[in-house]
């Protein structure tokens, strides 16, 4: 297209929006900007009219452009995280990333992509300018990173920006040099193919933009989450990332998800986590297939930081993928903990909206409801082996050591990452500092994370007695174990009871005068659509008007003395938030939690030796073993390497 | 104040009213017993702000006078001592000398000024019972209170003063023990009133088996009383040694207690009028044999079904983790074969309490409720449980 070319830098009109405005109308051939020239051309009769006249105006462009940019750029690490997704639409095999100041005065990203010929980088900079969609229909089924061609020139009027490229078979490369949207050099030069983006001083030309952004060790740590996430996303692609000229990340193409994680996490991480089989729900329209790594059970966190989730590639926030991920665990998980996920999901781009984030960092699902079954049914099915018991297929994993991760071992445990030799084998290709969001050693990591799983057989475990009639010492092959004897037996108890519960058909005690219950809308409407789950769990329940019901029967389980408004307000409350359905367990637990508590063994309950292995085993063959139903800790473990340190044996 | 009194009465009267005091309160005068001489009694009160019982015993009074002491450590040292006479003198400081024989103890008091008062119950509207009535049909329906806080009009009893009867109703929601008695008052003075548990339970303890209860219903306030002169005279009767059972059963009882506010939800309503089958029980047979059965029940698993055929009524419990039971039982039954299910705590509660030998049961289905009757103006609902 020949308008550009003519297009002068240093003319007095020089935006190139505002270049380009000249060129519509030197050029109404462009019939499909037709709608753009209407436009433009009362844009600038209302540029004439004296300004009294109206009191509603259109915007000048460049601070329409501002203001769209404000929507896209957020931050630097939206810049990064835009620019990135153009280099992997571009379908790059290679990615380098780099930025000074937290990415305030250069970000930079280099890849060996396709490239834009000359007419192609300048277009690159037109707003709603993109290769990636033609039709409006291509919304609904969007299968690239970006399709609204917005970003390039979003960046570009906020910052001073420079954008060379070159297509593989051509000879030489462009050059684009703009500033705060004017542009003010194109010229021919030669470069590596695929595309280039410098971007420097970014929001200089919005002061109070620029006064928005945090710390540049913030801004940094964001950015590093972007590159993350695309590199967990892209495991082919090789990535370097460098911060202040330091290269703190760089990844070998990788030949899956897992060795991905390997490299980023490192092995020990890594051995905390399960692959999800790829299933999905096999009908094909609406086909759902989840796959990637989730957290052994026993392993959690006390953020939800370390879910990660991608539908179709691209890393989202979803709040009903990480309640149906949390309700894939239930029981495995203590209230207040969250699961550690990396989450793919895929499905029909057509059943999924991208298009309702300016960063398109949320995405909507047609069907949430199936989406989020589906997450939870494959989530559980990846646990399910895992807790030991529940398959004697399974490969008998069990989780063993503990390592005490309070205040007073934190340093400990500190010092001797420090005093491992080298980079540990795991990590072979990441040089300089790990990152820093490494969950397990960032400080809310669990207080009892788990080590290493080791085949579990019964000899590993030996009981050597009691202290305080409460705590019972156990060698585990990796030192010493502390176990709580009215702790562990609650939990075994209650998972005893749960299990029986589950099995059981459930009775329902009829009552004599039914209560009337009354919910807000809302919750009136999803206790309608639960009616029979509730039926099922022993609670007779009907419709009794428009928000009000009537409860007639109540599981003999609960207590007499039960406040029934209560109960349901917590399964609303939870199950709401939760998307779930309301499981027997919701029900019975707080109840059946008490219960256990009365029967467990106390502290000063003297137990014999055989008692003691039993409840060892028993306690090892729980889905969750470390906590009690209350959620407090069974066993604790002070390891030799701990021991060692403290005997002065090892420095 | 100075007085000597009999340990027996003394430790007697005690024995009645230390129930009410709670040992936890922040109101430390609350933990005391009030003690007033005077005329040739001593006075015992206590209280806890709900429910107070005062409690009179005959005393040589030397100099009349009042004070509080400490109602758990008082009766304990009281326990302790040697039979006989044993004299109190307090001093204006409420420092209580306690002698009898050859022991002797100081306790410190509080000034009975700070001891709340009881409240009199001049007005209101006047019943009277034999006690020994009253106490039948408590313990006929207060095992059936609720202890569900929230639902807090169901933890008491009802009393209906209604159509020349008084009505006693209990429930919990599940199940539901009414017993009636005749009783002559006025019809201005129908009422209703709801007692809390526990002076249901302080009641039950006071009642004996002679005697007669003066009611007194306010409009928040309810008194029950028994008064030493009917009893003396129904001691007359018997022999010197039922005359001293007697004479620790006579003594001048005083229980006021608040009452519940709120409506007791109607109890006709859920009373069925009609039930297809009635089938006559003998109670000890069916309460052993429900006793036997419970054995297999959990806490997850607690119903028995029972099973109703020609001549025959089987209960079976049967939990998975557990085991089962079978009770079989010949009965007089001609109905049709139903099959229902309880909670066999709730149907054991009426059968413990009741001393009837014949109880009857009407039953409709599996989902109707059950009811137990007797030879005598008492029934009981029951809630079945449903299966499936």
């Amino acid at each position: 297209m020949g308008w550009a070319t003519g297009f002068e830098p240093a003319t007095a009109r020089s935006t190139i929006w505002g270049s380009a405005r000249l060129s519509y109308a030197h050029h109404p051939r462009r019939s499909s900007d037709r709608a753009a020239e209407i436009i433009i051309g009362i844009r600038e009769q209302q540029a004439i009219l004296p300004p009294c006249m109206n009191r509603i105006r259109l915007l000048p462009e460049h601070v329409a452009n501002q203001i769209a940019a404000g929507e896209v750029v957020e931050r630097p690490a939206s810049v990064v995280r835009e620019l990135v997704e153009n280099s992997l639409d571009a379908g790059a095999t290679r990615i380098e990333a780099g930025f000074r100041a937290g990415g305030r005065s250069e970000i930079r990203v280099a890849d060996d992509g396709c490239g834009m010929s000359r007419d192609d980088a300048l277009l690159s900079l037109e707003r709603h300018a993109t290769s990636k969609i033609a039709v409006a229909e291509d919304i609904e089924r969007i299968a690239s990173l970006g399709f609204r061609g917005e970003a390039i020139p979003s960046i570009a009027a906020v910052s001073r920006f420079t954008l060379v490229s070159r297509e593989h078979d051509a000879a030489s490369g462009t050059r684009i040099e703009i500033a705060g949207g004017k542009m003010l050099n194109v010229q021919e030069v030669g470069t590596a193919p695929g595309t280039t983006v410098e971007v420097r001083s970014l929001f200089y030309n919005l002061p109070a933009r620029r006064k928005f952004l945090r710390s540049p060790e913030t801004e940094s740590a964001h950015i590093r989450h972007i590159v993350t996430l695309c590199a967990l996303a892209h495991p082919a692609v090789a990535w370097r990332l460098a911060e202040d000229g330091n290269e703190t990340l760089k990844l070998a193409p990788a030949r899956s998800l897992s060795d991905r994680i390997r490299e980023l996490y490192g092995n020990e991480f890594f051995q905390d986590l399960v692959p999800l089989e790829k299933t999905g729900i096999r009908n094909p329209e609406s086909e759902i297939r989840v796959s990637g790594f989730v957290g052994r059970p026993g392993v959690s966190r006390s953020t939800r930081e370390h879910q990660h989730v991608f539908v179709n590639g691209r890393p989202v926030e979803n709040r009903g993928v990480n309640f149906a991920l949390l309700e894939g665990y239930h029981t495995a998980m203590m209230r207040g903990r969250f699961p550690i996920a990396f989450l793919f999901i895929e499905l029909d781009p057509g059943a999924v909206d991208v298009n309702i984030h300016p960063a398109k960092r949320e995405v909507r699902f047609r069907d949430e409801g199936a989406v989020r079954g589906a997450v939870t049914a494959a989530v559980r099915r990846a646990i399910e082996p895992q807790m030991p018991g529940a398959s004697s297929t399974a490969p008998a994993f069990q989780p063993v050591a503990l390592t005490l991760r309070g205040e007073a071992a934190a340093p400990a445990s500190v010092e001797m990452e420090q005093r491992l030799p080298l980079p540990p084998p795991a990590r072979p290709l990441s040089v300089g500092p790990p990152p820093k969001d490494v969950p397990h050693s960032t400080p809310d990591a669990s207080r009892f994370a788990l080590h290493a799983p080791c085949p579990a057989s019964e000899s590993d475990w030996r009981v050597l007695g009691v202290i305080g009639q409460l705590y019972v010492l156990v060698e585990s092959p990796e030192g010493l174990v502390l176990m709580d004897q009215h702790a562990a037996h609650e939990r075994v108890l209650f998972e005893r009871m749960l299990k029986q519960l589950e099995q059981r058909v459930t009775p329902s005690q009829r009552l004599l005068m039914p209560l009337t219950l009354e919910f807000e809308a809302r919750d009136a409407a999803f206790v309608r659509e639960s009616l029979a789950v509730f039926q099922r769990l022993g609670v007779g329940i009907s419709e009794f008007g428009q928000r009000a019901f009537l409860v007639d029967a109540l599981p003999p389980w609960l207590p007499a003395r039960t406040d029934v408004r209560q109960i349901f307000r917590d399964i609303l409350d939870e199950v709401a938030a939760g998307g779930a359905g309301v499981s027997k367990l919701r029900l019975g637990e707080d109840a059946v939690a008490t219960t256990v508590c009365r029967h467990a063994v106390k502290a000063r309950d003297p137990l014999s030796m055989p008692e003691l292995e039993a409840l060892l085993s028993e306690l090892r063959a729980c889905d969750l073993p470390y906590t009690c139903p209350h959620g407090r800790p069974t066993m604790i473990q002070l390891s030799y390497a701990e021991m060692e340190k403290k005997f002065g044996r090892r420095v | 104040m100075k007085i000597e009194v009999t340990k027996t009465e003394v430790l007697d009267a005690l024995q009645q009213v230390q129930n009410v005091v709670s040992s936890r309160t922040t109101l430390p005068i609350l933990s005391n017993v009030l003690l007033r001489a005077s005329g040739e009694t001593l006075e015992l009160t206590t209280t806890d702000l709900d429910v107070g019982i005062q409690r009179k015993v005959s005393a040589t009074v030397k100099r009349s006078g009042a004070t509080s002491l400490p109602a758990r450590r008082f009766f304990s040292i009281v326990r302790e001592l040697p039979e006989g006479e044993i004299e109190i003198e307090v001093d204006e400081k409420n420092m209580a000398a306690i002698s009898c024989g050859s022991s002797f103890f100081k306790i410190v008091g509080l000034p009975a000024e700070e001891f709340p008062a009881l409240p009199k119950l001049e007005e209101g509207k006047h019943y009277k019972i034999a006690a020994a009535n009253l106490r039948d049909m408590l313990r006929k329906t207060a095992y059936a209170i609720s202890n569900d806080e929230t639902r807090y009009v169901l933890n008491g009893i009802f009393m209906g003063f209604k159509a020349e009867k008084l009505t006693i109703v209990a429930t919990d929601g599940r199940r539901l023990a009414l017993a009636e008695q005749d009783l002559e008052f006025p019809k201005a003075n129908e009422a209703e009133a709801i007692l809390p548990t526990k002076a249901v339970r302080e009641l039950e303890h006071m009642l004996g088996e002679k005697g007669e209860v003066q009611i007194t219903l306010t409009e928040n306030q309810m008194a029950f009383e028994m008064h030493g002169t009917e009893a003396e005279a129904a001691a007359g009767k018997g022999t010197e040694q039922e005359g001293t059972k007697v004479a620790a059963e006579r003594k001048n009882v005083l229980l006021v207690s608040k009452l519940i506010e709120g409506t007791f939800p109607n109890y006709r309503q859920v009373i069925p009028t009609e039930s297809k089958e009635r089938v006559s029980l003998e109670r000890e047979t069916l309460l052993t044999a429900l006793r036997r059965t419970s054995l297999l029940c959990t806490d997850t698993a607690n119903s028995v079904k029972m099973h109703f055929t020609k001549n025959n009524l089987s209960i079976i419990a049967k939990s998975p983790e557990v085991g089962e039971a079978k009770e079989t039982m010949v009965i007089n039954y001609k109905g049709t074969d139903v099959t229902v299910a309880f909670n066999p705590e709730f149907l054991m509660d009426p059968l413990r309490n009741l001393d009837n030998d014949e109880v009857f049961m009407e039953l409709t289905d599996e989902l109707s409720p059950g009811v137990v009757k007797v030879n005598a103006p008492f029934l009981y609902v029951i809630m079945p449980m449903r299966m499936s």
